[in-house]
């Protein structure tokens, strides 16, 4: 086993001890990059990590991640260092800035090796829309089933053990999903807890930014780091910054842990609802109490529909700079607006112009009041609704999706309560603007499964603590394709 | 037949605050183009508005002066259209809740109702050339407010002065400079002319690109008559957008008006609602200048000005704020506003500079007033010391010295020995005052000044001379 494989503060121990160098780790993550067979890679900072690595000076001891290397989803800006959203309408891109996380992560001296894939502009939840193609799931070699997405390349890199962590972005479950497939901490905080500026904007009123890391400690650690106010990014909160670990192995006796009726019972893996149920007596048995509590099922199965008028109306203005004269290829015309017809219907893939076209259609001052205000004023319904759940209970906890990963050519039927409330019910905590984290719970036929625990709004510390409490108690700790050999 | 003609009117103001709306850019006019931006002002992916402070308070400040209901809540929205000076393929503005409702503006004696004043962010600059066009995005993101009239003017003379007041309001507050050559106020005009029997108002034609006050009132009287003769020969009018056309002073067809354009609006969430507090609403009229409308109260019924004088002195800021100066150290408001208007200007205009310029400052003009006032200098001689300033910019006092000029002298027995000189030497004009010649004392005195070289006091040495006069009875 090698250095690499560990967890981020078990992989500090070992820089602390001069066990390995950075530098050593960024070489052997980047042979781990170009070896790895799952199309996870938008570009490879070869030159610039090694760069940071060599030129990294003395260890810091307080300081975890000194010498960590990551992995970025290619929606951040990065200074200098190429980035698309995997569309090829940014192909070529280079950003003069850095997005205020992976500043923070330099300042810090991390240092990332990598931006890698997502579906086009964060719009999907397959990990197969991007320019490049499908990205694997690497705990299916055979290449057929999906790693979810939109953070398809850093669920990828982690769950392959090339990093330790990945940065992501979550506008519905672009985080929390793949994180279930890929056996993975994925972790996404309150609204407003970390700074949007530099993710590409595909919601902003649900986008947040996050990551992927292998055990609850590190997500804990990490948000310590990345979490605060911003201002370049002014829906940033300006609530303190806690040391999220300091908590994270409290008892958690006494604490209301809510399931959501409705949504277990849509879900049809019996695999899945048997670990569920153990899942909870391991709580049960930690002095947890389990509420069942009850959502209008009607109001679930709109959750969907909700999310997609508002993040497709949204999109289409947020990706209106892309147009052919300020960003994208340029496809000649005789006027401003051929050459924008020109560049917007070449560059972007046709599932995109779909999504902008239902957006258009719903935002017309004709359509607005039936589809763009309605989405809206039910979201606030939605919101209220778990609101009142959060109120007499600390974290809502879930499976984090029905089934493992699905296959790439999977037939699903949307109209059914499986796919319309468990596959997308974890967009409540984008609607509400809740911390949400997904940990590994189990397997089916080698392929793994996540649940997810959404707590209060900025009660970070509280959610980790309870998330830590079950993980302890579960074989996943530091899951990997190569911890799991 | 009677015609009437309906004009409302929106105006754009460029403000000259630090930095732009929503971005850390400086705000800069005339310079060398993309020199004044910041990744949000290209639309960089990914980047973010951040509001600015300075031009909020601005435009609390122009409701108040425009008597509007100051919104207690910030909001934000898209307004979505694909331009090429557009940099991100929408404009934030604010739709819904503009911050200022409902004000007004009383012109000669008409009151023009204003609608809304909302905020927004400027766009490019688009320079055209035949084969391709360039953009500058030194304007992109420059803060704005929107001032929206409804359709309530019915001259285009009253619709040029509200303009003009308009202009005279951000300028004196300092909200911007209100060039309209420079495009810093811009102008849309919507005409519409009704027989007076009519009930309905008349098809609405939109007027673009006025870029002068002067324009104005020319533009618009020649729309309104336009329209005129086109009912008249039964022709239809067309609802359309026409632009001025400066060299044949008139309007000219640009496009034909069809659906209007569905911007799309939803809010901008990358805003949260700001609340604004009735103390920062208080504060920021507080601490606002004085407008041009109380200077003039204060002129005419504090200093006792002319209406001739007021409206110099408050031709622009720069200038009121020199008088002003002046008025808060000397009580002599009326001289002030002489060397001013006749001294000052003249000087300004020979030599094309401001008053920003102007080597004197109040202070020194001050001195030399108040020193002529209180009769220690005759008025021909302030004037000699005046040029030497300007000529040497140097203060009163310097010039005092360095022309040998000791002051007027108010010496009691000096100006008697010169006054008892002057009569031994003019026997007829004593005669001739005593005979009731008013003329003689003038003579007599005017001998005196010239003796002493002008510099006695003049009331001084009229008094002593009626008294030695009336002792040689």
């Amino acid at each position: 086993m090698s250095y690499l494989d560990l967890t981020i503060l078990d992989l500090h121990k070992a820089l602390v001890e001069k066990k390995v160098t950075p530098l050593e780790l960024v070489k052997e993550a980047i042979d781990r990059l170009k070896k790895d067979d799952n199309n996870a890679v938008e570009y490879l900072m070869e030159k610039e990590a090694i760069e940071l690595a060599t030129n990294i000076g003395e260890i810091e001891v307080d300081n975890p991640v000194w010498g960590i290397p990551f992995a970025i989803k290619d929606n951040f800006s990065t200074k200098d260092v190429p980035t698309c959203g995997s569309s090829d309408m940014l192909k070529g891109y280079v950003p003069v800035y850095n997005a205020t996380i992976v500043e923070k992560l330099l300042k810090k001296k991390a240092i990332p090796v990598a931006k890698v894939t997502l579906d086009e502009l964060a719009m999907g939840g397959t990990g197969a829309t991007g320019h490049l193609g499908k990205t694997y799931n690497p705990y299916d070699p055979s290449h057929k089933k999906m790693m979810g997405g939109s953070s398809c390349g850093s669920a990828s890199v982690v769950a392959s053990g090339i990093v330790p962590f990945a940065l992501g972005s979550d506008t519905g479950d672009s985080i929390r999903k793949p994180a279930s497939y890929g056996g993975l901490v994925g972790f996404k905080p309150s609204w407003g807890r970390i700074s949007r500026y530099g993710l590409f904007p595909f919601t902003p009123s649900l986008d947040a930014a996050g990551y992927f890391t292998r055990s609850v400690k590190d997500a804990a650690m990490l948000l310590s780091i990345v979490a605060g106010e911003d201002k370049n990014d002014f829906t940033s909160s300006n609530k303190p910054v806690e040391n999220y670990v300091d908590n994270i192995d409290k008892p958690i006796k006494n604490i209301s842990i809510a399931v959501i009726k409705e949504i277990v019972e849509s879900i049809s893996n019996e695999t899945i609802i048997n670990q569920f149920k153990e899942t909870l007596k391991i709580y049960q048995n930690l002095g947890a109490k389990i509420n069942y509590v009850s959502m209008d099922k009607h109001l679930l199965q709109t959750l969907f529909p909700t999310y997609y008028i508002m993040s497709c109306s949204e999109a289409t203005s947020n990706n209106a700079n892309l147009d052919g004269i300020k960003f994208g290829p340029y496809f000649d015309g005789t006027t401003y607006i051929e050459a924008m017809k020109n560049a917007r219907t070449k560059g972007f893939s046709e599932r995109i112009k779909r999504r902008f076209i239902i957006g258009s259609y719903s935002l017309m001052k004709e359509n607005q009041n039936e589809l763009f205000l309605r989405a809206a004023k039910n979201r606030h319904k939605i919101v209220d609704e778990v609101n009142k759940i959060l109120k007499t209970n600390d974290v809502i906890f879930l499976p984090a999706s029905p089934t493992t990963a699905a296959p790439f050519d999977n037939k699903v039927d949307q109209l059914k309560d499986e796919y319309l409330i468990a596959d997308n019910y974890m967009v409540i905590a984008n609607f509400a603007g809740l911390p949400s984290i997904t940990i590994p719970c189990g397997f089916e036929n080698d392929l793994p499964f996540g649940f997810n625990l959404t707590g209060r709004a900025f009660e970070e510390s509280k959610l980790l603590n309870i998330a830590k409490a079950l993980e302890d108690k579960l074989p996943y700790y530091n899951l990997s394709v190569r911890s799991k050999k | 037949m009677g015609y009437q003609a309906t004009i409302g009117l929106e105006i754009h103001v460029e403000m000259k605050t630090k930095s732009k709306m929503f971005s850390s850019s400086p705000v800069g006019f005339m310079q060398e183009p993309n020199t004044f931006t910041t990744p949000y002002d290209l639309a960089f992916p990914g980047t973010m508005p951040v509001p600015n402070k300075q031009a909020v308070i601005n435009a609390i400040r122009v409701c108040h002066a425009l008597h509007m209901t100051i919104d207690n809540e910030l909001h934000f929205d898209r307004k979505n259209y694909f331009y090429s000076d557009l940099p991100k393929g929408y404009q934030i503005t604010q739709d819904k809740r503009p911050i200022g409702r409902d004000g007004y503006l009383d012109i000669n004696g008409e009151r023009v109702e204003i609608e809304r004043l909302h905020m927004e962010e400027d766009t490019a600059k688009q320079l055209h050339f035949p084969k391709f066009t360039l953009l500058d995005y030194n304007r992109a993101g420059i803060p704005l407010i929107e001032i929206v009239t409804r359709p309530c003017i019915h001259s285009a003379d009253v619709a040029a002065k509200y303009v003009e007041t308009i202009r005279e309001i951000v300028s004196f507050l300092e909200v911007s400079d209100g060039k309209m050559e420079e495009g810093q106020l811009r102008c849309d005009v919507n005409v519409s002319v009704k027989k007076d029997s009519d009930k309905n108002l008349g098809t609405k034609v939109e007027v673009k690109n006025i870029n002068s006050f002067n324009h104005i009132k020319i533009a618009l009287e020649y729309e309104i008559q336009r329209q005129i003769k086109a009912i008249e020969s039964n022709e239809k009018i067309i609802q359309e957008t026409r632009r001025y056309d400066e060299e044949n002073k008139a309007t000219k067809s640009m496009r034909v008006k069809t659906d209007s354009v569905d911007y799309k609006y939803f809010p901008e969430d990358n805003i949260i609602p700001i609340k604004l507090s009735q103390k920062f609403i208080d504060d920021a009229i507080k601490t606002s200048n004085e407008l041009a409308s109380e200077k003039r109260v204060r002129y005419k019924v504090k200093f006792n000005l002319n209406d001739y004088d007021i409206s110099i002195i408050l031709s622009s800021l720069p200038l009121a704020n020199y008088f002003d100066e002046c008025a808060k150290k000397s009580k002599y408001y009326k001289t002030i506003a002489n060397w001013l208007i006749v001294d000052i200007m003249a000087y300004l205009n020979k030599n094309a500079i401001s008053i920003n310029e102007f080597k004197i400052t109040p202070e020194m003009l001050v001195e030399l007033i108040n020193e002529k006032e209180s009769g220690v200098i005759s008025n021909k001689i302030a004037r000699e010391i005046f040029a030497y300033m300007l000529e040497n910019n140097v203060n009163c006092k310097t010039a005092k010295q360095r022309l040998n000029i000791t002051g007027q002298t108010s010496d009691d027995k000096a100006i008697r020995d010169l006054v008892i000189e002057i009569l031994n030497n003019n026997e007829q004009s004593i005669k001739d005052y005593h005979a009731g010649k008013d003329r003689a004392l003038g003579f007599l005195i005017g001998q005196v000044m010239k003796k002493s070289g002008g510099k006695v006091n003049p009331s001084l040495t009229s008094k002593i001379m009626v008294e030695e006069l009336n002792r040689r009875k």
